[in-house]
């Protein structure tokens, strides 16, 4: 025991990370707060089709959550493994294969989401040859994981370690069957699932990345990082113990409560609402855990911004997981769902919980890679309240927008019309999104002071890229659980098995809910009438996919009154069997479009021509983007019968005859709306003698799509 | 903190005295971490409890009392066809309302017209996606009665939505006001008019 070996920890890596998170972190902020102007000044980037609302959010959202956070994770990761388990990390080679390709990941998805390639489903929208990098890279991380693991020179495995484990097996499971796809080209790809269970699989997947890419990775660093800035023991073991398996386990039941009113089987549904509510103490488990960690140390919480970072972020979190269970009872999420509420909510589990950690491990592990103190204390306590005051004026009017909202959708006359027109709402919500704004530009500002306070501070410190350590060797014992081991004690030695059973735990809560809706037809109802979309309708949808217009636009109708009368007809789970992916959305910035094209929404062609061209020539007070490239561009349907036959594969019952006559088809449903357009003679004199064959440009699918959103059901009749 | 309050609050987490901590340090050491070995808060045991079980009992008596989604649906539109029936002068249609002539009407259903109408019909009534308002042809006929018809109710498969029902309705007062306006239009000269379409020849 006494024969100590020396090593040398790996802070090369670590500083790679370190960079790549302020970055990253810097970029999606600056993302996230062009898309908040968009909102005000919904004209401010018009006609630069890459930098549109619908393209734009999907970068945002996977900047901050795989970019900056993700970069943020491993940042804290790499640093504490290698310390936790006294060894350098297993492989360097896999440490910088993880490094460069995650970095890769996130150049091809700055590339081409802007460009329209995605697959629409949220958090998961990148292509299926980057969702086959991401699985190599991340793959690449658990193996240097678990290899540190085995070589380690610490008998027992800390509660840090386990929650990276955890991390690092739920992603791995959740990403490969959430991105299960059918490649069609290089670049678009078709989810096999369809309808309803692709919206079960997406939200297993959408709330599980919440958990254990944005919680269980965050609560890996709390328990290093906490302790150590603080310098205190963690309050309990025991509680770590308890709260780390039953918030895995709990976890992944708890996403059908994204799909509560919609056509989800109720049973999931309900196991949705059940399981968040059993999470707020698994969930606060962690939050008092760090918290009271903290007790014998407040007078420092009081000068430090390190540890005042630390406490902002553990309050956010206890706040956004008591938020969550709430927001999962059918009757808040009734009003909260579709708004900015939502927004608001998840921004409070970004901007403080995951972006306070993150900074606060920052501005303490910078002095502990450079040996020198930071540059600037007071720079880094003004980060600190510019950043709370930002995380205030970013959620509190959004807030209050998604309860406003919510509310004028629903309310009546006494004459029982609806009092609000959709665009009425929007407009009320007006100085909220200003505030919002205002918010998230007070809190990038705030990360860039990091930014520059980090720099400072390395350039004045001395950094060691091989860290000088030493541990005894880990004597070789027996496997067995000894006589008076406790049973835990015993499993924190076993990392193979550890990692096997925690995986089992976070297996069972998702089996239980899709299989049978992926297996059991009985599940889905089936309407005689719900046919496959036309090649020209195919081709719609997936310009609206590419567009993204689901980020704004919602296609499901929940059974409500006011949204029966708004938007007609609830929805049923059968019309979507042919929706791959599914589009139901979870925001409505837009109306829904579900019904678009049926009795109540419909509207003539030109109507969605001009509207498409330029929403606020129909309705002034739009915020929709325009779409004038949709008019400009010819469409292209080289891939058609491929798109076809791929979906045919997935059980779409294309005939071979439709498959084969299917550019015909293509080129005479265009011609047949390009007609009705061209009879108008306005439309003669504005488009048409300017030389618009408006039959061969991408406006003819996408209005066929529209026109048919909606229809099949009311034949049923 | 007073003895009271202090009894209190270490009642609820039953945390060992930070002044006496050693006494459960356990013996673990993560690079310099220690851990403490208090017990689980009892708070935080029964409102876990407390959870599970409410859980349990609100799945079960949703499935024992047959809750359909769909329910809440019906009674809602139950409850509306109840409210319509107690109070059915507020839902007379009276299609047969004058066409109004005072300035402050004829104000009024300007104001609505550019609110609602003018995106497609243009604000001089010239017509756009919709047909040019300044003619005397007409797709439904011209006249107060004809006019205010297609006005509420709307004209199926096209842009020209019902005005008395959906988001942003308006109010019977408020069709007789946009109505008048409409035919205030008849024989003005907009800027761009759009060729006469419809079939119907009003006033013949």
């Amino acid at each position: 025991m006494e024969q100590k070996e020396q090593f040398y920890y790996d802070n090369g890596i670590v500083r790679l990370f370190l960079r790549a998170t302020i970055f990253w972190g810097v970029t999606a902020m600056t993302i996230g707060l062009m898309v908040a102007f968009l909102f005000i000044f919904p004209t401010y980037m018009e006609n630069i089709s890459w930098l549109s609302f619908g393209r734009l959010r999907p970068l945002h959202t996977n900047a901050a959550i795989f970019a900056f956070v993700g970069n943020g994770f491993m940042l804290g990761m790499y640093y504490s493994t290698q310390r936790l388990l006294k060894t350098r990390m297993f492989s360097d080679a896999l440490s910088r294969i993880n490094f460069w390709g995650w970095q890769l990941v996130i150049v091809l998805a700055a590339i081409t989401l802007p460009m329209g390639m995605n697959s629409s489903k949220e958090y998961a929208e990148l292509e299926w040859p980057i969702d086959i990098l991401i699985t190599l890279v991340w793959v690449a991380m658990g193996a240097n994981l678990i290899g540190t693991m085995i070589k380690r020179r610490q008998r027992h495995i800390y509660v840090a370690i386990w929650f990276y484990i955890s991390t690092f097996a739920t992603i791995a499971v959740l990403h490969i069957f959430n991105n299960l796809e059918l490649p069609v080209t290089l670049t678009k790809s078709y989810s096999v699932y369809a309808g309803v269970q692709d919206a079960l699989v997406q939200w297993w997947y959408g709330h599980n990345a919440v958990a254990f890419f944005l919680t269980t990775p965050m609560l890996g660093l709390m328990y290093y990082f906490v302790p150590k800035a603080a310098n205190r023991p963690v309050y309990s073991y025991r509680l770590s113990i308890i709260h780390f398996w039953s918030l895995i386990f709990i976890y992944i039941w708890a996403g059908p409560h994204h799909l509560l009113y919609t056509a989800l089987p109720e049973w999931i549904q309900n196991l949705g609402t059940v399981f968040s509510v059993m999470l707020i103490f698994p969930s606060w488990g962690g939050m008092i855990n760090g918290l009271l960690t903290l007790r014998g140390a407040w007078d420092k919480v009081r000068v430090d911004p390190v540890l005042k970072m630390f406490v902002v972020a553990i309050t956010g979190y206890g706040m956004a997981t008591f938020e969550g269970p709430m927001l999962a009872f059918k009757n808040v999420n009734a009003i909260a769902h579709y708004t900015d509420w939502i927004i608001a909510h998840v921004h409070i589990g970004t901007l403080a919980w995951n972006g306070f950690i993150i900074s606060g491990m920052i501005y303490w592990l910078v002095q502990k890679l450079y040996k020198t103190e930071l540059h600037s204390v007071k720079m880094a306590n003004t980060h600190f309240l510019i950043g709370t005051v930002g995380i205030l004026f970013y959620s509190i009017p959004l807030y209050i927008a998604g309860f406003m909202q919510a509310s004028m959708w629903k309310e009546f006359t006494p004459t029982g019309t609806l009092k609000y027109s959709f665009v009425d709402t929007l407009q009320a919500m007006a100085p909220m999104y200003a505030m919002r704004a205002f918010g998230g530009t007070l809190y990038l500002t705030g990360f860039i002071l990091l930014a520059i306070n980090v720099y400072k501070t390395m350039k004045k410190g001395s950094f060691v890229g091989d860290e000088l350590a030493e541990a005894a060797p880990l004597p070789v014992v027996s496997g067995k659980r000894a006589a008076n081991e406790h049973w835990h004690s015993w499993l924190e030695r076993k990392v193979v098995l550890f990692t096997i059973l925690s995986t089992v735990a976070i297996l069972i809560g998702g089996m239980v809910q899709i299989v049978p809706l992926v297996f059991d037809s009985s599940q889905v109802e089936k309407i005689a009438t719900v046919k496959p979309y036309t090649p020209l309708e195919l081709e719609g949808r997936d310009i609206y996919i590419r567009e993204g217009c689901n980020n704004c636009h919602s296609q499901m109708i929940r059974p409500f009154r006011n949204e029966v009368e708004r938007y007609g007809e609830f929805s049923k789970s059968g019309e979507f069997v042919y929706d791959h992916p599914f589009l139901w959305g979870s925001r409505r910035t837009g109306p829904d479009l579900q019904r678009e094209g049926a009795e109540k929404r419909h509207k003539d062609n030109m109507w969605h021509f001009r509207h498409l061209l330029d929403p606020r020539s129909i309705e002034t007070r739009s915020i929709m983007p325009s779409y004038a490239w949709l008019i400009s561009d010819d469409l292209d349907y080289s891939d058609l019968e491929a798109k076809m036959k791929g979906l045919r594969k997935l059980g779409v019952p294309y005939t071979d005859a439709e498959i084969s006559g299917a550019k015909t088809a293509l080129e005479k449903q265009a011609a047949g709306i390009a007609a009705t357009l061209e009879a108008d003679s306005g439309f003669q004199k504005e488009f048409v003698a300017q030389g618009l064959e408006v039959k061969k440009k991408e406006i003819t699918a996408v209005i066929a799509y529209l026109q048919r959103l909606g229809t099949d059901i009311g034949k049923s009749k | 903190m007073s003895n009271e309050k202090k009894s209190f609050w270490s009642k609820w987490t039953k945390a060992h005295d930070i002044e006496t901590e050693e006494e459960i340090l356990l013996d673990h050491n993560y690079d310099g971490i220690q851990e403490l070995d208090n017990v689980l808060p009892p708070w935080w045991v029964t409102g876990f409890i407390i959870t599970v079980i409410i859980s349990i009992f609100y799945y079960i008596m949703i499935f024992q009392g047959h809750y359909k989604q769909e329910d809440e649906l019906k009674a809602e539109i139950a409850e509306f066809q109840a409210y319509k029936k107690a109070n059915p002068e507020l839902f007379k249609e009276n299609y047969d309302l004058p066409a109004l002539t005072d300035a402050e009407s004829l104000a009024a259903g300007k104001a609505i017209y550019t609110t609602n109408c003018a995106a497609c019909h243009v604000a001089d009534g010239g017509g756009l996606v919709g047909p040019n308002l300044t003619d005397n042809m007409w797709k439904h006929g011209g006249g107060m009665k004809n006019v205010f018809t297609t006005i509420s109710d709307g004209v199926p498969n096209t842009a020209m939505r019902a005005w008395k029902s959906g988001g942003g309705a308006l109010t019977a007062v408020q069709r007789q006001q946009v109505s008048s306006f409409v035919l205030s239009l008849q024989g003005t000269t907009p800027a761009n008019p759009k060729a006469a379409e419809g079939s119907v020849k009003w006033p013949e």
